[in-house]
């Protein structure tokens, strides 16, 4: 479904409106049961507006949804018809484009889209509802004239005069300046708010001030190459804005030169695009090039020195070009994917703000009344020209449907850059508020954002992820919590692996060079024990050999039992022990001794025995 | 309108693409043939810059849709693809840069290789109003030009000398192939079209604009 293949819109407003009364029978009809309905006040315009494009959507998608659009429409008023729309394109996975479209339609007059929400302004707010409340009566016939409420110019005028510059800038970005006569006052307001502290801008009352300086700098002598920089502007000038019957009249040629050539003088270098602004800006001085040139000099000057001074980075710094076009190639594939890779795949990222937004929209093709139009939302912005990347994108989408059908790449390109040219400015700035409302509303989950670097699979993949992470955190079951706990796990536990991985092998690291000191240590500690108890046993046996040798006549004479019989005894088998149990038989028999051949068995026994008890204390002293 | 129309259509449509090195003049040289004006203080062109003129050549209207490439190393990959289908490709030195004119045979090299072995190639030797900081003849270019077989011309994008005849005589040349049957203009990959055909099957922007440069 292509942007332009919706119903399309005659002007701002009309065609909702217009379809509100086809809808307006379905939804009366539906309405009709509805006894509560009744009790309610009627509709004021704006919700009526939003209740018609609900009617034409609901029925678009067949839901039973009709019976309430009235507490919707009260419901999501104002502001709120942004979270409508945002809601309803998740709910219905709308295409962003398509979004865009409805939310253009049904922004209304009190729909304040350029600061975020709950961060308006409250001078802001109330000038909006001052549109469409009542003035006080004054009595008499004053008070049947106050019956109706003030009109925008008259509220844009008192803002004015009052210096706030919050409800002027609210009054004039959606629809733009009313008046053409109202307009210099209100763009010296805007250009010169940075500078002017009492935020009244350049008044009217000044301008004898304004002409006299103004003067004053032209009149002072040209320096350096001069000749060679007027023949260069005055080309410049002749070129621009061709076929503007405005910038084709001598005198504003005339007056074009003298301001780059002074502005030129001023900044010691000509800057490119000084000479489209120029033009841009002696035509909204001169009331819509109905009053005097000559007389706008000054105020046009004056606005061009500023604005200059601020934006000429961005008209002519090839890093903030390439940026800018990075920026509005980025935004367009949040709201058209697929034109956004259309345009990708033939190299054409930059092309769409390198030439539709080229010095602030002032070359693109679009006509002087329509760019002047541009400007007064550019202008009241209080993001300031943060709102070009949404106009670029605008553009696009205005005409996606042209632009998707294209299938050589010069066509794209020829097709790209003849939008301005066909452009409906109101349209244009409608689609534009209605990105930027998308953008600047914190805490939407709508439209879905594309990873970086991702393709149309991987878009697809991360919207729906986008989808369900932001429908799990409205959640307030325990599911909830415990998914977001175990995605956060998910998340963080490649890396919670990777610590652990290295602090295991820290770990088994350092229990290694334990281990190994800890055994060297048991196999000097058991080097150690071994000879001690080597050198314990040598002793130990050269004292019983001693022993044994001083003792050994004694006991041949008294029969006295040997040391090694008086040691505790192992449990033995017989069959180990022969010669004691050998003994026992020749001791029960009497008289064995002399069988052995004069060795007594005692004697036989004891060497033995001997071996026995050597053989344990080196076992024991390994052990 | 219908003659406004009349004014739009053509007869051939053909597909030219400027390469050179960066700082060549090549933005410059196109603006200049698109606007018939000199872009000043102009920046190095990001990706690609396009531009369309409908010019008369012997006798017929010949829609030129230009693609300017950026002559950056970093964009190399980008531009690359613009050769294919050009029936016509512009290499564009300055005169007193002779790393640029050095530089000529690898951007041959890119535009036979990349476009068609038959596309037209022109040689340009942009700058030549600078002539006390001439670093490359014009005898030696012109004879570089006829070793390999192209044509040569020297321009001036900012005063346009040369620059308008840099466009027809690569024209031209394309126009006799066409007439002498070498190429067709009714196949996409040749980089020409027949103006009936575009007009019909593509209407809207082809057909509409006879200058659509602002670079």
């Amino acid at each position: 479904q292509t942007y332009e293949n919706l119903e399309p819109r005659t002007s701002s407003g009309t065609a909702v409106a217009g379809a509100g009364a086809e809808g307006a029978s379905a939804a009366a009809a539906a309405g009709a049961a509805d006894g509560a309905a009744a009790e309610e006040p009627p509709l004021t315009p704006e919700e009526e507006r939003v209740r018609s494009a609900l009617v034409r959507f609901y029925k678009s998608r067949s839901t039973d949804k009709l019976g309430n659009v009235d507490r919707i429409a009260r419901r999501y008023r104002g502001d709120n018809v942004v979270d409508l729309w945002a809601a309803l394109g998740i709910k219905y996975s709308l295409p962003p484009p398509t979004a865009v479209m409805w939310l253009s339609r049904t922004l209304g007059v009190q729909s304040v889209v350029q600061w975020p929400k709950g961060a308006v302004p409250q001078s802001a707010r109330q000038a909006l509802q001052r549109l469409e409340a009542p003035e006080a009566p004054s009595g008499g016939e004053a008070a049947a004239a106050g019956s109706s409420p003030p009109t925008r110019a008259a509220l844009l005028r008192a803002a004015l005069e009052e210096g706030d510059l919050d409800a002027a800038g609210a009054l004039a970005f959606r629809e733009g300046c009313p008046e053409d006569g109202l307009r210099p006052w209100l763009w010296r307001a805007f250009i010169g708010r940075e500078s002017s502290s009492s935020g009244k801008g350049a008044r009217d009352d000044e301008a004898p001030k304004r002409r006299a300086a103004y003067a004053e700098l032209r009149a002072q002598a040209p320096e350096g190459d001069a000749g060679r920089l007027r023949a260069e502007i005055e080309a410049d000038a002749r070129a621009v804005w061709r076929g503007e019957q405005f910038s084709g009249r001598p005198e504003v040629v005339d007056a074009v030169v003298a301001l780059a050539m002074t502005q030129a003088q001023q900044c010691e270098r000509y800057v490119r695009g000084t000479c489209e602004i120029a033009v841009l800006l002696l035509f909204a001085m001169s009331g819509g090039g109905t009053g005097s040139v000559a007389d706008a000099q000054a105020d046009a000057f004056w606005c061009l020195s500023r604005l200059l001074s601020e934006v000429q980075d961005s008209i002519s710094d090839d890093s903030t070009l390439a940026e800018q076009a990075r920026r509005a190639h980025e935004l367009l594939r949040v709201y058209d994917p697929p034109l956004a890779d259309l345009l990708s795949s033939h190299g054409l990222n930059a092309l769409p703000t390198l030439r539709l937004g080229a010095v602030l929209f002032t070359r693109c093709g679009l006509t002087l009344v329509a760019c002047v139009r541009l400007w007064d939302t550019l202008l009241a912005d209080p993001a300031r020209f943060a709102f070009c990347d949404c106009a670029v994108v605008a553009m696009l989408l205005l005409r996606r449907g042209d632009l998707l059908q294209r299938s050589s790449i010069s066509g794209l390109a020829e097709m790209l850059l003849e939008i301005p040219s066909k452009a409906d400015v109101g349209a244009l700035v409608d689609t534009a508020c209605a990105i930027c409302a998308f953008e600047r509303r914190k805490g939407l989950d709508y439209p879905p954002r594309p990873l970086e670097e991702a393709d149309s699979g991987a878009y697809a993949a991360a919207a729906l992820d986008q989808a369900m992470s932001a429908a799990q955190t409205r959640l307030t079951s325990i599911w909830g919590k415990v998914r977001a706990a175990g995605a956060e796990a998910a998340a963080q536990a490649p890396a919670w692996a990777q610590q652990a991985r290295a602090t295991a092998k820290e770990v088994a690291a350092s229990a290694a060079v334990v281990a190994a000191s800890a055994a060297d240590q048991a196999a000097a500690a058991a080097s150690a024990g071994i000879d001690q108890a080597a050198a314990a046993a040598s002793a130990a046996i050269e004292a019983y050999e001693r022993t044994h040798k001083e003792r050994a006549p004694r006991a041949s004479r008294s029969r006295a039992p040997s040391p090694a019989r008086r040691a505790p005894r192992r449990p033995r088998s017989r069959k180990g022990h022969r010669h004691c149990s050998w003994r026992r038989r020749s001791e029960r028999q009497g008289g064995g001794a002399k069988r052995h051949g004069g060795r007594s068995g005692r004697a036989l026994g004891c060497r033995r025995g001997v071996r026995s008890s050597r053989a344990d204390l080196v076992q024991d002293a390994c052990f | 309108m219908a003659s406004e129309k009349e004014k739009d259509q053509y007869d051939y449509l053909f597909k030219f693409i400027i390469i050179g090195d960066a700082g060549a003049g090549k933005s410059c040289l196109l603006h200049q043939f698109i606007e018939n004006r000199y872009k000043k203080g102009s920046s190095h062109t990001i990706g690609v810059e396009f531009g369309s003129k409908i010019i008369h050549v012997g006798g017929r209207n010949i829609k030129l849709q230009i693609w300017d490439t950026a002559g950056q190393e970093r964009y190399r990959s980008v531009t690359r693809s613009y050769y294919r289908g050009a029936a016509g490709a512009l290499i564009v030195y300055d005169i007193t840069n002779r790393d640029s004119y050095n530089h000529l045979v690898n951007w041959l090299q890119d535009a036979r290789t990349l476009a068609r072995a038959d596309t037209s190639i022109i040689t340009v030797g942009n700058k030549c109003d600078m002539k006390d900081k001439r670093a490359v003849t014009f005898l030696e270019a012109s004879r570089c030009a006829q070793e390999n077989d192209i044509l040569f011309l020297e321009t001036s994008a900012l005063t346009g000398e040369g620059v308008e005849d840099v466009f027809i005589k690569v024209a031209r040349v394309i126009l006799n192939k066409i007439e002498d049957g070498l190429i067709d203009p009714n196949t996409m990959v040749s980089g020409t079209h027949t103006g009936s055909q575009r007009i019909g099957s593509d209407s809207g922007g082809e057909a509409m604009s006879s200058k659509t440069c602002s670079c």
